[in-house]
């Protein structure tokens, strides 16, 4: 049985896009150094570069972005 | 099998934690949902939802467990070469999402997305690390590993918010894609029997 303990997701919404980022981009570093022969260290850069793009939106338990609740005022 | 959930309605099924719109490379989560999630789960959920949102086809996180099995220094007590190598088989044939699998968007258009769950995570996570001690590891890990996991609340779904939900008891229906196992039977049960405990043990 291997341990596992807990981590928290920042409530922060920017704090925690950035631990999800950074994540995702530890991970295809990763995946880089595996050198994979069909997955090349071309196709992942482009990707590692893609994920620094990518939007993280928390959603409450409601389903609802706080941007939902600042346009009903 | 008293809490219920919100859901969304995925492309891969449904999802109560994360929504991946790979078409804007955006990831929509549910924190809640996410909140006593174990490390090595959520950091799967996290780079499933990252590689979906790119656009890499990972529905049923072969790619995302595989990369975690591979990297993991933990993980690798039992990772003989063969096994390396179905990891690897896996992560190489990922491909690309071009089919155009819709659900309704926030804004009410039709977009292309998929999602992520912790609990189906969590089961192949821990059938993985069972099947990997057998001496059929490298059959028994690519069934886990292509195996599907679904949540079964299909009669409840309704649009919410913008998006088709679902309210559940958390019933999860573990489906495998393969028509007929390639392994034994006695493994196959002490594997159903195991799906059977992690649920117990997710689902309040």
């Amino acid at each position: 049985m291997v341990f596992i303990g807990l981590i928290f997701i920042p409530a922060h919404a920017e704090q925690a896009q950035e631990l999800f980022k950074k994540t995702v981009a530890t991970n295809l570093t990763s995946l880089a150094a595996l050198g994979l022969k069909k997955m090349g260290s071309k196709e992942i850069s482009k990707l590692l570069r893609e994920s620094q793009k990518t939007k993280w939106v928390p959603l409450d338990v409601f389903g609802k972005r706080q941007a939902d609740y600042d346009q009903q005022g | 099998m008293g809490s219920t959930r919100c859901f969304w309605q995925a492309s891969g099924g449904l999802r109560s934690a994360g929504l991946t719109l790979y078409n804007e490379n955006s990831v929509l989560y549910r924190p809640s949902a996410l909140e006593s999630t174990p490390n090595g789960i959520l950091r799967v959920f996290i780079v499933h939802e990252g590689l979906s949102a790119l656009g890499l086809n990972d529905e049923d996180y072969a790619v995302s467990l595989s990369l975690e099995f591979l990297v993991r220094k933990e993980l690798q007590v039992n990772t003989t070469p063969e096994l390396q190598k179905l990891f690897r088989d896996q992560i190489e044939s990922a491909k690309y999402i071009t089919a155009n699998r819709g659900y309704l968007a926030d804004s009410g258009g039709t977009s292309v997305g998929g999602g992520g769950e912790p609990d189906p995570i969590d089961v192949k996570y821990h059938l993985l690390i069972r099947a990997m001690k057998h001496t059929q590891a490298v059959a028994f890990a690519k069934e886990v590993l292509n195996a599907r996991i679904e949540v079964d609340n299909q009669n409840t779904i309704q649009e919410k918010n913008g998006y088709k939900q679902g309210m559940s008891g958390n019933k999860f229906h573990f489906m495998f894609r393969a028509s007929d196992w390639q392994s034994d039977d006695q493994f196959k049960i002490l594997l159903l029997n195991h799906v059977q405990k992690r649920l117990e043990e997710q689902i309040p």
